[in-house]
This record gives C-alpha cells, sequence and structure tokens, in this order.
C-alpha cells in the first residue's frame, strides 16, 4: 500500500478546438497524504476544474496517470472508475447538486445504498444531524435555501466515509456570512473523519486554511506551497 | 407595423438556421414532419380508395350517372354530354318474345350499342355451366341469352333463334351483367342483343314498354355540370340514376367504410398533436432564458411571443412541405405493395389531399404547439437576474379550450359525421378527466409507500412523481398512443368481423322470386334438400304509394326529392306477423295481435324512405295494389339492413285486417358453386319461378371489406409511427434532468447498470400505469361506439389486458432509445456546470 492517497504523475489534457489542439493542463504531478489539505487556486479558465476532474476520475487525461489509493485510473473502465468513486471519493459541488426528486435524508443515503449499506438510514440521520439538519431531513431541496442544500451535499459528501473529498467552489454560490459557516463545517468534519480534501477555489481566504495550495496558469503550475 | 413584422420574421429566420441543429427544434420538425406525413399519406389514400370503391360501385350503374325513361334523351342533351367532355353509350330495354324452334318464351330483351358497358364489363360463356370470359358485347347478327332462358327455348349456343321479327344466332351464355344487379326491376329471363339489330325485331311498336337508358361516364366536375344541366331538361317520364340512389347496399358498405377509415385516420393525427405539444413545450422550456434576455434588451411582450411564434410557424412549413412529399411517395410505394388487390385504374387523388394535410398540419401546430409557447410572452425580464423565475403559467381552460377546438375541428374534417364526432369528443374529454384524476392519485398513493422501497425505485418512481402532474399528462399522451392502436385493432378486428360476420360464407347467393302460392311448399322443399340456408319465405305484390295523408304523394315531395324515383314505380310490398330478421325497430313497436282492431292496416316503413317522405307512425298511407286501393296508417319504422341477402322490403303490412291480396314468394338461398348444375333440374321443375344470380354484389362487397382491412392495417403502422414520435419527444422532454440526475449518480460511483435500472423502472410503471388507463378508455370508447354509433352489441374485451404489459415495453423501448445519452453523460457536466 502506497504512502499517498492520491497522486498525479505528468498529468496532460489536450482538447480538440475546431482543428487546433489546445492544452488545457501540462505536465502536472502531485501527491497527497492522509489527511493531507490542498487548495487549488486559479483565475477562471486556468484548468482547475479540470485538474480536478482528472484526479476524482470523473475524466481521463491525455497523458500522465492519476492513482487514488494507489490504484492507478488508467486501465480501469468507467464502471470500475465508478466503483472506487463510490468506495474513496466523496464530492461537494458549487451548485450542490442534490437529486430534486429526493428528500434531504434520501440524498444524504444515496452513496451509502449505492454501496449496499444496511444502516443507510440511521448513518444520513447522524450526518443530517452533525450539519445541523435534523429538523429537515423530510424536506426536498426546492424546499430549502443555499446554504442549507449546501450542508446536505456535505452531509452526503461524508456519508459513504471517502478517504478523499474533492470539493469544488464549495462556497462559490454562498454569501460570505453562510460560505463561512459552511467552511467550518466542512474542515470541522474533515479533522473528525481523517479525510484527505482537495478544493478548487478563488476564495483566498478559504485556500489559506488548507495544509497546501497550488496555483494554476494556463495549464501550468506557477507555485506550490 | 409591417416594418416590425417583417423585421422579426426575418429574426425567426435567422435564429432558426442558427438553431438548426437544437435537439428541442429537431424533435418538434420530426413530430411535425410524422403528423403531416402521416395525414397527408391517410389523405391521399383514403381519397384514392374512395374513388377505387366508387369506381368499383360505379360497375353496377355500367356508369357513373344513367338517364333513364320511356323516351330517349335527345340528341342535343347527348350532343352537350360529349362537349363537357363525356363519354356516352346508350341502352334499349323492353320485353320480346323470343321463339326457337322449340318453344317461345317471353324474356327481358336490351339492345346495346358498341360503347356499353361504360363500367364493370360483361361476362359471357361458350356454353352454359362453361368457363366464363369478361368483355365485350354481342355482335350484330348475335344474342347472348342467360342460362335460364337456354333452357326455356331448349337451344344451345350457336342455335338460331327468332327475336321479334330478326332471326339472330344465340351466340353466347350471357352470366354477368353489371347494371341488372341494381334491384328487382328485371326478374324475367334476359337476352342482349347489339342495337344495330333493334329496328329489325320491330319489337318497338307505339305504346310499348321501353326503357331507355344513356350511361354517362368521366370526371366527376363534368359529371356535376353535365348534371346540373340535365336536371333543367329532365322530362317527367325520365329520371337521373348516379351511385348516391343506387344501389342501398353497397351505399351502406361504402359509408362504413369511410367512416372506418376516418376513425383511423383521426387516431394517427391525434397522436401526432401530443407530439407537437410535447415538443413545442420542450422548444418554449428551453427559450425561457432566450425570452428574457429579449425582453432585458426592449423587446415587447408580443413582439417576443410573435418572433418565437414565427419560428416556430416556419419550422412547422418546412415540415409540413417534406411532410406532404413524403406522404405521397408512401402512399404510391402503397399503392405498388398493393397492387394485385386493387382495381388498376385507380384514378389519382387531386391537391385537395395536399392541402388536407398541410392544413391539418398548421392546424395542430397552432391548436396544441400555441399553448406551451403563450409561455414566451410572459418572461419577466428579471430572469436574467433570478433564473428560478417562471412565466405566468397560460390559464389551463384556456390551453384546453385551444386544444379541444382543434382537435374538434379536426375530427369533423375527417369523419364529417357529427355523431360520431361529438361521441368521440366527449369520450375523450370524460376519459382524460376521470383517467387523469386516477393516475393522480395513484401516483400520490405510490409516493407515500416509496419511502420504504429500494432505491432504483425511489430514483425511478421519485423521477415521476416529483411533478406529479406533467406524469399524469405524459401518462395520458402515452396512454392516448395504446388507446388509439388499441381502438384501430378493435376497429380493425372486431368491427370488421362483426360486419362480415353479416355475410358469412354461406350468405345468400341466388333470388327465386314469382314462386306461386300452390307451389311454395314444393319449392321450399327443393331448396331445403340442395342448399344448407334458405331465407324466410316473403309474399310479395307490387304496387304503388298513391296518398300520404289523403294528400296525393307526388304534390307533397319537391320536384328534386330523391324520394321520387321511389314513389314513380311500384313497390315489392310484403307483410309478415314477425319483425324480419336483419331489421331493427327505430321508431315505435313491433304490432301483435291486439293490435289487430278490425279495422286499421298496420304497415312499417323502412327508416330512412319514411325520412324522405317525410312521414311519422300514425300517418296515414294509401297504396295502390292491382288497381285495389289499400288505406294504411304508420305503425313504426325500421331501419333495414341492406347487406344482409335477404329479401328486404322498404314496406311491410301487417296481415291482420289486410285483404286478400294476389302474390307470389320470394326467397333467397346459398348454393355452393359445383352444384349450380342443379339449378337446371329446378327450372325444369318449377318453370314459373325466376332465379336471381347475385355472386357479383356478394363479391364486390368482400373485395371493399379487404380494402378496409388493408387500409387500416396501414395507417396503424402510421399510428405506431406517430406514436413512436410522442414517445421520444416525452422522453425528452425529460432528458435534461435524466442526464443530470446519470452524472451525479455517476460522480458518486454508480454504476451504468444502475442507471439503466432507475430508468427501467421509471419507463416500465410509466408505461404499464398508460396502458391501465388505455384499456378504460378503449373499453368506454368501444362501448359508446358499439351503442350509439355502429349499433352493435357490446361486451367486455379481456384481450385488452394485454395493453399495459405493451405499454410497459413500448414506454421502456422508447425511453431506452431516448435516453442512450443518459448512460454516457459525463461526471465533468457537474464542474462544469451545464
Amino acid at each position: 500500500m502506497s504512502e499517498y492517497v492520491l497522486q498525479a504523475r505528468n498529468l496532460s489534457k489536450t482538447v480538440a478546438v475546431a482543428d487546433q489542439q489546445l492544452c488545457i493542463l501540462h505536465e502536472l504531478s502531485l501527491s497527497l497524504k492522509p489527511g493531507d489539505s490542498l487548495a487549488i487556486v486559479g483565475r477562471s479558465g486556468s484548468g482547475k476544474s479540470t485538474l480536478l476532474g482528472l484526479l476524482a476520475g470523473l475524466d481521463l487525461p491525455s497523458s500522465g496517470e492519476v492513482l487514488i489509493a494507489g490504484q492507478s485510473l488508467a486501465p480501469l473502465d468507467e464502471d470500475q472508475r465508478a466503483a472506487l468513486r463510490a468506495r474513496e471519493v466523496g464530492f461537494v459541488f458549487q451548485s450542490f447538486q442534490l437529486l430534486d426528486s429526493l428528500t434531504a435524508l434520501e440524498n444524504v443515503m444515496l452513496p451509502l445504498e449505492l454501496k449496499h449499506r444496511k444502516d443507510a438510514r440511521q448513518r444520513a440521520r447522524d450526518l443530517l444531524q452533525q450539519v445541523g439538519l435534523e429538523q429537515r431531513t423530510g424536506h426536498y431541496p426546492r424546499q430549502m435555501s443555499g446554504g442549507e442544500q449546501q450542508r446536505v451535499a456535505i452531509a452526503r459528501a461524508f456519508a459513504a466515509e471517502p478517504h478523499i473529498l474533492f470539493a469544488d467552489e464549495p462556497t462559490g454560490n454562498l454569501d460570505s456570512q453562510t460560505g463561512e459557516r459552511i467552511t467550518d463545517l466542512l474542515f470541522e468534519l474533515n479533522r473528525a473523519h481523517h479525510t484527505t480534501l482537495v478544493l478548487v477555489t478563488h476564495d483566498e481566504r478559504l485556500a489559506q486554511r488548507c495544509a497546501r495550495q497550488i496555483r494554476l496558469e494556463a495549464g501550468h503550475l506557477t507555485e506550490q506551497s | 407595423m409591417m416594418q416590425q413584422w417583417w423585421f422579426l420574421a426575418r429574426m425567426a429566420w435567422r435564429q432558426s438556421l442558427r438553431e438548426a441543429r437544437s435537439p428541442e427544434l429537431y424533435t418538434l420538425f420530426f413530430a411535425m414532419l410524422v403528423a403531416v406525413a402521416s395525414s397527408s399519406t391517410i389523405a391521399h389514400f383514403a381519397e384514392r380508395l374512395h374513388l377505387a370503391m366508387e369506381l368499383r360501385a360505379s360497375e353496377f350503374l355500367a356508369a357513373d350517372l344513367v338517364v333513364s325513361g320511356s323516351i330517349a334523351s335527345s340528341p342535343e342533351l347527348i350532343e352537350q354530354g360529349r362537349q363537357l367532355g363525356l363519354s356516352t353509350a346508350h341502352t334499349v330495354e323492353f320485353a320480346s318474345m323470343l321463339a326457337s324452334d322449340n318453344g317461345m318464351q317471353l324474356a327481358t330483351l336490351k339492345a346495346v350499342d358498341d360503347a356499353y358497358p361504360l363500367r364493370g364489363s360483361l361476362g359471357s360463356s361458350a356454353t352454359v355451366q362453361g368457363e366464363i370470359s369478361k368483355g365485350g358485347r354481342p355482335a350484330p347478327g348475335e344474342a347472348w341469352l342467360d342460362a335460364q332462358l337456354f333452357d326455356l327455348l331448349q337451344i344451345r349456343p350457336g342455335d338460331m333463334l327468332e327475336v321479334g321479327a330478326a332471326r339472330l344466332r344465340a351466340s353466347r351464355v350471357l352470366t354477368d351483367e353489371p347494371d341488372r344487379a341494381g334491384g328487382f326491376a328485371a326478374f324475367t329471363p334476359r337476352a342482349m342483343i347489339n342495337l344495330q339489330d333493334l329496328p329489325a325485331t320491330a319489337a318497338i311498336q307505339p305504346g310499348s314498354r321501353v326503357q331507355y337508358r344513356q350511361l354517362w361516364r368521366g370526371d366527376s366536375q363534368a359529371l356535376q355540370s353535365y348534371r346540373d344541366t340535365l336536371q333543367e331538361h329532365l322530362q317527367p317520364q325520365q329520371k337521373l340514376e348516379s351511385l348516391a340512389d343506387g344501389n342501398p347496399t353497397l351505399n351502406q358498405a361504402l359509408e362504413r367504410a369511410r367512416q372506418y377509415l376516418g376513425l383511423a385516420s383521426l387516431a394517427a393525427i391525434l397522436l401526432a398533436s401530443v407530439s407537437i405539444a410535447l415538443s413545442a413545450g420542450n422548444f418554449a422550456g428551453k427559450r425561457y432564458d432566450h425570452a428574457a434576455l429579449l425582453r432585458c434588451f426592449g423587446l415587447s411582450r408580443r413582439d417576443t411571443l410573435l418572433l418565437f411564434l414565427q419560428q416556430l410557424l416556419l419550422v412547422g412549413l418546412v415540415a409540413s412541405v417534406l411532410g406532404i412529399i413524403l406522404g405521397w411517395l408512401a402512399q404510391h410505394l402503397l399503392f405498388a405493395t398493393l397492387a394485385d388487390l386493387l382495381p388498376a385504374d385507380i384514378p389519382p387523388a387531386g391537391g385537395s389531399a395536399a392541402l388536407t394535410a398541410l392544413l391539418t398540419g398548421l392546424a395542430s401546430l397552432l391548436g396544441f404547439g400555441l399553448p406551451p409557447l403563450m409561455g414566451l410572452g410572459q418572461v419577466p425580464p428579471l430572469r436574467v437576474l433570478r433564473r428560478n423565475l417562471q412565466p405566468m403559467p397560460v390559464a389551463g381552460w384556456l390551453v384546453y379550450l385551444l386544444a379541444l377546438i382543434t382537435l374538434g375541428l379536426l375530427m369533423w374534417r375527417l369523419s364529417l359525421d357529427p355523431q360520431l364526432t361529438t361521441t368521440l369528443l366527449a369520450g375523450g374529454v370524460l376519459a382524460a378527466l376521470v383517467l387523469g384524476l386516477l393516475v393522480y392519485s395513484g401516483f400520490k398513493t405510490l409516493a407515500g409507500q416509496l419511502v420504504e422501497r429500494r432505491l432504483v425505485w425511489r430514483l425511478g418512481l421519485g423521477h415521476l412523481l416529483q411533478k406529479p402532474l406533467l406524469a399524469v399528462g405524459q401518462s395520458l399522451a402515452f396512454a392516448l398512443i395504446l388507446f388509439a392502436m388499441a381502438l384501430i385493432a378493435l376497429l380493425r378486428g372486431e368491427l370488421l368481423s362483426n360486419w362480415q360476420a353479416q355475410l358469412p360464407e354461406q350468405a345468400a347467393n341466388h333470388f327465386a322470386f314469382n314462386i306461386l302460392p300452390d307451389e311454395r311448399d314444393a319449392v321450399s322443399d327443393w331448396l331445403h334438400r340442395s342448399s344448407p340456408s334458405v331465407a324466410h319465405f316473403y309474399p310479395m305484390t307490387p304496387g304503388r304509394l298513391t296518398h300520404i295523408n289523403d294528400q296525393p304523394v307526388l304534390e307533397r315531395l319537391e320536384p328534386d326529392s330523391r324520394a321520387l324515383s321511389t314513389v314513380q314505380r311500384d313497390l315489392n310490398l310484403t307483410w309478415s306477423q314477425d319483425l324480419p330478421d336483419a331489421n331493427y325497430l327505430a321508431d315505435g313497436l313491433w304490432w301483435s295481435d291486439d293490435d289487430a282492431d278490425g279495422e286499421t292496416i298496420d304497415i312499417s316503413m323502412e327508416q330512412e324512405l319514411a325520412e324522405r317522405l317525410q312521414v311519422v307512425p300514425g300517418d296515414r298511407v294509401s297504396f295502390n295494389i292491382g288497381g285495389q286501393i289499400i288505406h294504411s296508417r304508420v305503425h313504426n319504422l325500421r331501419t333495414v339492413d341492406w347487406g344482409s341477402m335477404q329479401p328486404n322490403f322498404f314496406v311491410i303490412f301487417a296481415p291482420h285486417n289486410l285483404p286478400a291480396l294476389p302474390h307470389t314468394f320470394i326467397t333467397s338461398f346459398y348454393l355452393p358453386a359445383e352444384q349450380a348444375g342443379e339449378l337446371r333440374s329446378f327450372s325444369q321443375q318449377f318453370p314459373a319461378v325466376s332465379l336471381l344470380r347475385i355472386d357479383a354484389i356478394l363479391n364486390q362487397l368482400r373485395d371493399i371489406m379487404a380494402q378496409v382491412t388493408l387500409a387500416i392495417e396501414f395507417i396503424l403502422l402510421f399510428v405506431l409511427a406517430a406514436g413512436i414520435s410522442v414517445l421520444l419527444a416525452g422522453v425528452q422532454s425529460t432528458l435534461s434532468s435524466r442526464i443530470h440526475q446519470g452524472a451525479l449518480l455517476r460522480a458518486l460511483g454508480g454504476e451504468r447498470r444502475l442507471l439503466q435500472a432507475i430508468n427501467r423502472h421509471e419507463f416500465m410503471t410509466q408505461g404499464a400505469a398508460s396502458g391501465v388507463l388505455a384499456w378504460l378508455a378503449c373499453e368506454l370508447t368501444s362501448y359508446l361506439l358499439y351503442q350509439r354509433v355502429f349499433d352493435l352489441p357490446w361486451h367486455f374485451h379481456p384481450w385488452l389486458a394485454i395493453l399495459p404489459i405493451i405499454g410497459a415495453l413500448l414506454v421502456l423501448a422508447a425511453g431506452h432509445l431516448g435516453t442512450r445519452s443518459v448512460y454516457d453523460s459525463s461526471p465533468m457536466r457537474l464542474l462544469r456546470g451545464s
């Protein structure tokens, strides 16, 4: 077993635009140990989300390799990658991405049910309690505020006890006060669950709270701290 | 104003070009294409089939239009017809004595010119019972006799005989005469000669009873204009005959065929309209942002709506033109495929079929597509800042009213039968309301049960239940597809077989009449020995209807009344204690012994004749029967199934109080073709009895049924195509939320199998629910149709229980086809916010 929970080796991503090849990410490498927290910062279009997608196995690189828990993603097909994500990875998205047809409780149960966990309902209740939404379990996303929806999304992200949590602009759609509270919650749970956190953000203050930061500019890693 | 309109039109055009590949425009385009192509094919096909059927039917007149009477048409009148481009033929019919070396016989003689017949053909054989060949006519110096005459005169084909003063060769056996089967006017043995030999026979003398017939054929416009000319110049001794007032048996068959086709077409167009409504909804839903932006830039509400409306119309027009071409090609293909089964010279349909299809398509587009589009004019400009702002929904009643009016117009255009239209409209609205409520409460109950269900059920049905009203609407739309298909299957299978059951294999193919009362038992014994099916023996006497409520009937009728032809000739009258088979009471009760008051003579009149004569139960009607005046009272009205191939009568007397009248008997019977030879011994044993073969009309009826069946099967294909387009449009309307759900489940680790299972659960549940709805609606509608329109007994259809299964499979298949992109959707969408 590798000491790294997440590794990227010489990751490049090129896409064809009209008759040209556009390089979005260029030869990028990084490694994270369990419990690490990494902020990816950069301007719009610098390749942050692309990198996050590649690291989480949502997309495949043009060249290079990603390893999650020592397992290379390259030889896996989409279903095998999905199984790996179900086991190892959690997500928090900028636009919450809750399913409108499910209640708050059912949304949190979702990743647990994908892992066929018998205690899905109870565990989802506990998590909703941890994020302060024990009174809203039966509510649908459209009946909740943005901040509440993001708290449900955070509860869902931690539900399946992932080793790595990917967060894409988790406070991007929230006002600063609510954003602050969501950030506190995120880091609190991260510590409690000893999860590796990778987050993409514009927000320098949020980035500062991570142990490491990298800055992307036109697909190149320009700064690492 | 005009300038602004033009500006918007150009903008709509540019917009359409830019958006040419957007999926919802694509779906709308295809929905319109299917709607117009199917209605164009159906309109073309139905019109050509109708023409073909009328062509067939006009063979029974041997022409399209006939002027008949005791005087010949004047040369000027004939010339006028020729100038209109019509072709003509002339026949002269009279009674004459034929003589051979072995005997003499009174026969009906028909002299025909070289153009006769204009429609259909004569059938003849070289020997009695020999092989029948079609075509030709007697050449000068020849006579064609029916088999009975050869027998009665004891001669053989090729022998000479005397026709009046002329000596002619009896060259062939006359087997089929197209214009003979129409009625029972000519019940005596028949012979045919060439018109050139007529003067030589010297059979026509002043005072002879002669019927001159001038036959006409040509296109319907010229015929109509000639008919108008004739109406002005027709002499009192002459009358017009055309298909409409010709043969009631065929008219009834043609009318039913037209109704079946109309119903089937309606189903296809209804489905295509649903597809248009769904795609227009998708189209509008995707353009709220666009509309908000235009509103924000200063476009008025009216202009915003106009812009999108023009875009919709543009797409509709392009699709319509393509659809018409496709429909035209499709019906050519169909006719080519069915070449063996249809008559060879089917006239092409006129431009009206294309116009009908275009108008139908545009009416559907506006009636069903406009309501969802209305929202685009209502989008608040603030939506550019707050995307969740939805336009004010268009008032529900307006949407439904518009759709209902369009539906009514389409139905009216297609079926032209107010009763059928109302039945269907009322049934449709009632069914939609009741079934909609049913499925809504069903889904609500299901929602309550879902909490403890498995994930695939929760996600699959959760998607459905998220917007229960949309789910209800979609289920109703899917149900409509199944309903339409089941109804067509029902029409094609059950109604047609019901109809055909009235013409069983052993339907009578011969009439026997002029049976003298003292021969009745002997004839009956003979027939029952040889035939498996013999009808009742009805007494028959000719009589003329003279007065209605003491007013001479000719004074009572308008000069152009269709009843004139009925009252100007002798009617065949009968009497019966019981209501004959294939007769149904329409107004009043059948008589019983209690009605015998010792004075009143009751009659039962055929309903259509009573309507033409403006007679109701209780009216007094007088007849001249062999010089004896009979005053009667109308006791009841009856409808008659003219296709029953039994002796049928316009007027039936109640036997009580009726004085003794001179009469003979009539019956019909079935004789298998291989036993036809036995008729020879029958004729020898009962020389006075006349026989009439009616195989020709039976075969004609069977042909019409076969064609209608084929047409309905063909239309079923279109209904299926329209149905699939509805399903795809329905699935497309929920595609973006499915893709989103798919991408999220992928990101969270869900496998492709899971996504497929979720969709499977949803589609199958919805399909099955739609199937149940369709089943209920189909039973309800068939009940109404059977009871109110077709006058057939209704029964429960257990085989319709297959509908929920078909529904589940059909929606699953279309759903699978329409949602393939869901399984391939990249979870990266979630990060890109698309």
